[in-house]
């Protein structure tokens, strides 16, 4: 045996041993990491929701418990075919629906409502449903920007003592996390974010999960004020493959109303 | 004819002669050795979502995320990233990748191994404390065990999973605690088994030798 086949020899198993120890994925963020979102207009958002928990913990000396309470908001937004839509708020719920030539529009709340021969008096609930959306998908644009600069930037120049973003592709869904600590010796502030998308048109991806995580730790009390935001966006290709299906019978329904400004304020709020 | 015979049966060279049990301690040691190297180099956990059929994941995500198997040395060391799904209590499941940390419980398993290899090769060649050769062979045992419980200990030390709890920060109720997908890689099963082997290699070993003198039944 030669130097050359012992030395092959000695090689050949570490390099077995070492090629099958890659299978875990995810690294640390880049510029490079990040992917083409797509623009509002290239996409159809079914639906999309924001819940806000904000509470307080208490952590015991022995971290085995925590007690937690906190109160929770939402809002939410849905669309469906024949510009039939939803929309969910602390302001109310109303829903816009369009069956057999008559237009609806209802309080999902009080499941009262009125009927109309056109669409003109669902325009504006549905135009508030929209800015809705685009006030959360614009949240999100920019929350990718900034987790693109936190993956760019030093912790310190961003204002935090350690800033660690991390990125995962696993089939058509990327993932970008970004954990930032800052503490003064009093309090400890982390925030948390991840960031989910999935591969929508063209190649281009959109948000899909989201979540926001902020907590405040009182280090002599172990005291946490923490708020928690999240969002869950779903699109379709087409909003035709959406119907909307639910049951007129179970809402109280005015007829032969056309004049929006004639309706009582009980029956429809939110506007 | 007999001086002749004796002749014929001495070793070529005496220094290196072992009786066949302590050959078989000395495979036991060696067997360590490998399994060590199986332990820190082959994948010790699997992260299956397309494995998983009960899961509380979002379906079509999970036949599309790559069997992913984490390496000894991540696993260890913690010097690699991993991904996986965490499910929030609100609803949303994002992706996440999380750089893993030292694994302490693999340290322990390191060192329980070492020490066994360490106090067999004493055994093996001092051959007067046969008393401690059923303490010798649990300590290989141990390892090969904590090496099928590789998955528990990873999702401990990383915090996710259903071991999530020891993590008081992550206010209990936030995360679904779902570590179902979480299972033993192939090098786990390899050097679990490879380190049994050792503690069954010491057992022959110490059977061959004479066993323990202290044990009622070789008193028989």
């Amino acid at each position: 045996m030669t130097s050359t086949m012992k030395t092959k020899f000695l090689i050949l198993p570490i390099l077995v041993l070492t090629s099958c120890a890659t299978g875990s994925f995810g690294e640390k963020a880049t510029s490079s990491s990040f992917v083409e979102v797509a623009a509002l207009g290239q996409i159809n958002i079914a639906s999309c929701y924001l819940k806000t928990k904000v509470g307080i913990a208490s952590v015991s000396n022995s971290a085995s418990s925590v007690s937690s309470t906190g109160t929770l908001s939402a809002h939410e937004t849905d669309f469906y075919s024949n510009n039939d839509f939803k929309y969910s708020g602390s302001d109310g719920a109303v829903i816009g629906h369009t069956e057999k030539g008559f237009h609806y529009l209802l309080n999902a709340t009080t499941s009262m409502g009125y009927q109309f021969t056109t669409d003109d008096p669902l325009v504006p609930y549905r135009d508030k449903a929209v800015a809705v959306l685009l006030q959360d998908y614009t949240a999100l644009s920019d929350l990718y920007d900034t987790i693109k600069t936190y993956a760019t930037s030093d912790a310190a120049s961003l204002g935090f003592d350690s800033v660690n973003v991390t990125f995962a592709e696993a089939g058509d869904t990327v993932g970008y996390s970004a954990f930032a600590v800052l503490s003064d010796g009093v309090t400890s502030t982390e925030v948390d974010y991840y960031l989910t998308l999935d591969k929508a048109v063209d190649e281009a991806y959109v948000f899909t999960d989201v979540i926001i995580r902020t907590s405040v730790t009182t280090l002599a009390t172990g005291i946490i004020a923490y708020k928690n935001q999240e969002y869950n966006l779903v699109t379709v290709s087409d909003y035709s493959s959406t119907n909307f299906v639910f049951n007129l019978t179970s809402y109280s329904i005015v007829l032969g109303t056309s004049n929006l400004s004639s309706i009582p304020s009980s029956v429809l709020i939110g506007k | 004819m007999e001086t002749k015979s004796a002749a014929a049966k001495k070793p070529l060279f005496p220094a290196l002669y072992l009786r066949k049990g302590q050959w078989f301690r000395l495979a036991a040691i060696a067997l360590t050795v490998l399994a060590l190297v199986f332990y820190l180099f082959l994948p010790q956990v699997l992260i299956a979502y397309q494995l998983y059929l009960n899961t509380s994941t979002a379906g079509a995500r999970d036949y599309l995320f790559p069997v992913e198997y984490v390496s000894g040395t991540t696993n260890f060391f913690g010097v690699g990233y991993f991904t996986f799904y965490l499910k929030s209590s609100l609803g949303p499941e994002v992706l996440t990748a999380r750089q893993a940390t030292f694994n302490w419980f693999g340290l322990g398993l390191v060192i329980t191994a070492f020490f066994a290899a360490g106090l067999a090769g004493w055994l093996n060649f001092t051959n007067t404390h046969e008393k401690y050769s059923k303490f010798v062979t649990l300590l290989f045992v141990i390892p090969g065990l904590m090496c099928f419980m590789s998955p528990i200990f990873f999702l401990t030390i990383n915090q996710f999973g259903a071991a999530d709890w020891t993590a008081s920060s992550n206010l209990l109720s936030y995360w679904i605690y779902d570590s179902l997908y979480v299972h033993d890689a192939y090098g786990a099963v390899i050097a679990g088994l490879a380190f049994l082997g050792a503690a069954v290699f010491f057992g022959l070993g110490t059977n061959a030798e004479g066993g323990d003198k202290n044990d009622i039944h070789n008193e028989d």
